[in-house]
């Protein structure tokens, strides 16, 4: 089964790019360009594998909605990588409940590897 | 002294920087795209290859401008963190080495196989990758590198030595300027910013070191730089 990705990002550009890059790996991918998605997601019967989360979204903070992943019971499962072209992101980065962070410009194969790597850990820890 | 920063300029560099990576990064995701749905030998997988390099060219211009932002800004933060400085050099010098044409690199480092100390190793990195690609683009009818390593009671010196055109006394300082280009006649320049030395030297006066070079013309350079022990544990 395709595993799914939520992919939050206020940058069509890159929304689309990498959408287009993930589904052509085998990925499921679902964009949201402001966050929204976050508030109805522990309703949702079917959750995504993995979150992919810029830090700074624009009319919202990506710091702030994963702290509100980790600490919903519904969604605290869900491996969150945050990306950033922010400088100086990168070390203050372990601090909001995220299992990974990866700096802009980023390798969209380092990426890939980085979604299979979590992917799999929680695979194997609900097995 | 240094004249106080222009926080409005300043603030301009990083907030575009910042605004340039994203769309470098899209530009990566559909060259990779495009290089997937081509056949390897043709003449558009060259074209696209080049296209791919002058976008690494043009992510290194906007992390050089990011660099010279948060240096002027007294913003540059080191995260150390303790490492093997031999094990560091060797694997950045091998790193580069398969993107070499002809250089290789040869390690001066005697007996010091582990000699460890407390740096930003990313940082490091980025001084090491300035400084090897520098003795490569600078020695080209010569094919090798050597990297020295020594200590003293205080510090730990690491030496890049080409053997290519090296630089008159007169540009010996002027090289660690920002922006700073040789233009005399007879001297071959190259694309960039001119800031490579200036931000490499920076990091490593963080550090709390120095970094310098020993040079005479066409014999060739040695760009040192020292960390201090202190770091050390």
């Amino acid at each position: 089964m395709r595993k799914k990705i939520l992919f939050i990002d206020d940058d069509p550009e890159i929304l689309e790019s990498v959408k287009i890059f993930l589904e052509k790996e085998g990925f499921e991918v679902e964009t949201d360009e402001c966050g929204d998605t976050i508030k109805e997601l522990s309703k949702r019967e079917v959750k995504p594998d993995l979150i992919l989360m810029d830090v700074l979204i624009s009319g919202n903070d990506g710091r702030k909605l994963t702290k509100k992943i980790k600490r919903d019971k519904c969604l605290k499962h869900i491996p969150v990588i945050m990306l950033s072209a922010h400088p100086g992101v990168t070390k203050t980065s372990k601090t909001w409940g995220n299992e990974g962070f990866i700096a802009k410009p980023f390798d969209i194969y380092r990426l890939i590897r980085k979604i299979n790597q979590l992917t799999r850990k929680k695979k194997y820890m609900f097995q | 002294m240094r004249t106080p920063p222009n926080s409005t300029r300043d603030e301009f560099i990083s907030v575009a920087s910042h605004e340039l990576k994203t769309p470098v990064t899209s530009m990566k995701i559909y060259a990779e795209l495009l290089k997937r749905s081509l056949p390897k030998s043709s003449d558009a997988m060259l074209y696209l290859n080049k296209l791919n390099s002058q976008i690494d060219r043009l992510t290194e211009l906007v992390q050089e401008l990011l660099d010279i932002s948060r240096i002027e800004t007294n913003k540059l933060v080191l995260y150390k963190d303790l490492v093997n400085l031999p094990f560091v050099i060797s694997n950045v010098a091998r790193d580069l080495e398969v993107t070499f044409k002809k250089h290789r690199v040869r390690f001066n480092f005697g007996d010091t196989l582990e000699l460890k100390i407390k740096v930003d190793q990313l940082r490091l990195t980025q001084v090491l990758i300035n400084l090897i690609t520098n003795a490569v683009k600078y020695s080209p009818k010569s094919s090798m590198v050597d990297i020295h390593l020594k200590s003293d009671d205080s510090f730990v010196y690491v030496g890049v030595q080409d053997f290519g055109i090296g630089i008159s006394r007169v540009y010996q300082k002027k090289i660690f300027e920002p922006f700073y280009r040789v233009s005399g006649e007879n001297e071959k320049t190259y694309p960039g910013l001119g800031v490579g030395l200036y931000i490499s030297q920076q990091i490593i006066k963080k550090h709390g070191g120095d970094m310098w070079v020993e040079s005479k013309k066409d014999r060739g350079s040695t760009f040192w730089f020292s960390l201090p022990w202190k770091e050390a544990l």
